[in-house]
C-alpha cells in the first residue's frame, strides 16, 4: 500500500470503559463533578438530591474543575477515586 | 491549456486510478468533505526537505485526548490539503501558533469557531498569499491550503471530528480554511508582526480564534468616527455574546480593516492604538439591550443605560489591514477566547 495513513494507524480506541462494579446505587458514595459552565452545579446538585431521595446513597460529594476546557486536575481525580464509588460528570454547555 | 505538470501525457486509466486514490481517503473518513491529494512517501519527503525540524518532533499535543501531531504527520496532511512543498515551514509555524493559543482544545467547542491565520512579511509575496480582494473567499492556493492543512490535522491526527469530539452546533465555513496576508503595502500603520515585536523583514503567522467573519459595510461617508462606530457596533452584535459570566466579558476580536477604511481613519489623525482603544470602549451593549436579548445574568439589577464591555481589554483586539481598495468593506471576527500568538516562519 503506497498511500499513507494521515492519522494514527496503530492507536486502537483511545479510552476503554472502566469495569462496571455496581448494579445498584444503594450504599454507594456518589461524586458530582461540575465543569464551571452556567448552572452545571445547580443541575448536578439537584441530581444528587434526586438520587438521595430515590436510592439509599451513602453520601454525595461535590467537586469542581477549575475550567471546562481542561481535564480535572490529577489531585481531584485521585480524591474522587479514593472517596467515591461512582461519579456523575457534567460535560458540555 | 498547457500544463507544467505534464498532465497532457496522462491517460484515462491514469486518471481513473487517481480518482480511486482520492476515493480511498473519502472511504477512510480522512477529508474535510472536499477531495484530498493522495499522499505517498515521495511527496511527503519533498515537504520534509523544506524544514530542519526533526520528523518525529511533536508540534501539537492534546494530553487529555492522548493525541499528538508530529512534523511528519503535519507533512502528510499538508500534502493532502494541496499545499506546495514550499508552504510547509509556514504550515509548521501556523501549527505552533495554533498550539500556543490552545487551538486544539477549542476545536471541540460547541461554538464551532475557526482559527484565523494572518501572515506578515516577505513570505506573502514569495508564496503568493492573497492580501487583497477576496481574502476570505476561495481562489488562492496558499490561502486555501495552508489553513486547510491545519484543519485536516485537527480531523485526522487529533481526531476531532463533527458529531464526535467536535461538538460544534453550527460551525462556520471559515473552518475549511481562514488564512490571509496583511495588506502591508496599503496599510497606513505598522504591520501586525512589527507591533508584536518582530522586525519588518521577518515572516510570521499569527493565530487567533474567530466565531465567524462578519461583513462590515461602510461606504457612505469619509468620517473616521462613522467608520469606527460601524466597526464597534458590528463587533457588538447580540449573537456574539456568549452569556455565561465571565466569558461574555472576556472576548477577543480580529478586526480586518479594508485599506480604504484604514486610510481614511489614519488620515483623520488616528493611530492604530487609538483605534484599538476606541473600539474597546465601544465594544459591548447597554443593559437595556442585554435585557432585550435575555443576557443579563448577574447584572439584573443594573440600570438600563449602564454599558457592559464585551472585550477582555484593548490588547485583545487584533487590528490588521487587508482586502481590496474598491469598496468600503471591513470584516470583524469575535471569540470568547482572546488568545493570540505570533510565530516566525523558519528560514533556511
Amino acid at each position: 500500500m503506497v498511500l499513507l495513513h494521515p492519522g494514527n494507524p496503530t492507536k486502537a480506541g483511545s479510552a476503554k470503559l472502566a469495569p462496571r462494579r455496581f448494579t445498584k446505587l444503594d450504599g454507594l458514595r456518589v461524586g458530582l463533578l461540575g465543569n464551571t459552565k452556567l448552572n452545571a452545579d445547580n443541575i448536578l446538585l439537584a441530581l444528587g438530591d434526586l438520587l438521595k431521595e430515590r436510592y439509599a446513597i451513602k453520601e454525595v460529594v461535590h467537586y469542581k474543575k477549575p475550567t471546562f476546557a481542561l481535564p480535572a486536575p490529577q489531585a481531584t481525580v485521585d480524591e474522587m477515586v479514593e472517596r467515591c464509588d461512582v461519579v456523575l460528570a457534567g460535560v458540555g454547555d | 491549456m498547457t500544463a507544467a505538470s505534464g498532465a497532457e501525457r496522462l491517460t484515462e486509466e491514469d486518471v481513473r486510478r487517481a480518482r480511486a486514490a482520492i476515493e480511498y481517503y473519502y472511504e477512510g473518513g480522512f477529508t474535510d468533505g472536499l477531495p484530498v491529494v493522495p499522499p505517498i512517501e515521495e511527496f511527503v519527503q519533498e515537504f520534509l526537505a523544506t524544514t530542519s525540524r526533526g520528523h518525529d518532533e511533536v508540534v501539537l499535543e492534546l494530553t487529555h485526548l492522548n493525541r499528538a501531531c508530529t512534523v511528519r504527520q503535519a507533512a502528510i496532511n499538508a500534502v493532502m490539503a494541496g499545499c506546495r512543498p514550499e508552504y510547509f515551514p509556514l504550515v509548521l509555524a501556523a501549527l505552533d501558533a495554533f498550539h500556543q493559543i490552545g487551538g486544539g482544545t477549542m476545536m471541540q467547542s460547541t461554538t464551532g469557531q475557526a482559527a484565523a491565520f494572518i501572515v506578515n512579511g516577505p513570505i506573502r509575496n514569495r508564496l503568493g498569499i492573497n492580501c487583497q480582494g477576496n481574502i476570505f473567499g476561495p481562489g488562492h492556493r496558499p490561502n486555501a491550503t495552508i489553513g486547510r492543512a491545519v484543519r485536516l490535522i485537527v480531523l485526522n491526527v487529533l481526531e476531532i471530528r463533527p458529531h464526535d469530539l467536535d461538538q460544534s452546533t453550527q460551525g462556520t465555513p471559515a473552518k475549511f480554511s481562514c488564512c490571509f496576508g496583511e495588506n502591508e503595502e496599503e496599510s497606513p500603520w505598522e504591520p501586525l508582526h512589527v507591533e508584536m515585536g518582530f522586525p519588518a523583514e521577518a515572516s510570521t503567522v499569527t493565530a487567533q480564534l474567530i466565531r465567524s467573519d462578519l461583513h462590515v459595510e461602510h461606504r457612505s461617508t469619509q468620517d473616521p468616527l462613522h467608520i469606527l462606530h460601524s466597526l464597534a457596533d458590528s463587533l457588538s452584535y447580540s449573537g456574539g455574546i456568549y452569556e455565561a459570566p465571565p466569558y461574555n466579558r472576556n472576548n477577543g476580536a480580529v478586526v480586518v480593516m479594508g485599506p480604504e477604511h484604514a486610510q481614511i481613519v489614519a488620515a483623520g489623525g488616528w493611530t492604530k492604538q487609538q483605534v484599538r482603544e476606541f473600539l474597546y470602549e465601544h465594544y459591548g451593549r447597554r443593559i437595556a439591550d442585554l435585557r432585550r436579548f435575555g443576557k443579563v445574568i448577574e447584572l439584573e439589577d443594573e440600570p438600563d443605560d449602564r454599558f457592559v464591555h464585551s472585550g477582555r481589554a484593548p490588547e485583545a483586539l487584533t487590528i490588521v489591514v487587508a482586502g481590496a481598495s474598491n469598496a468600503g468593506v471591513s470584516t470583524v471576527g469575535t471569540s470568547f477566547n482572546s488568545r493570540r500568538a505570533t510565530v516566525a516562519v523558519e528560514t533556511r
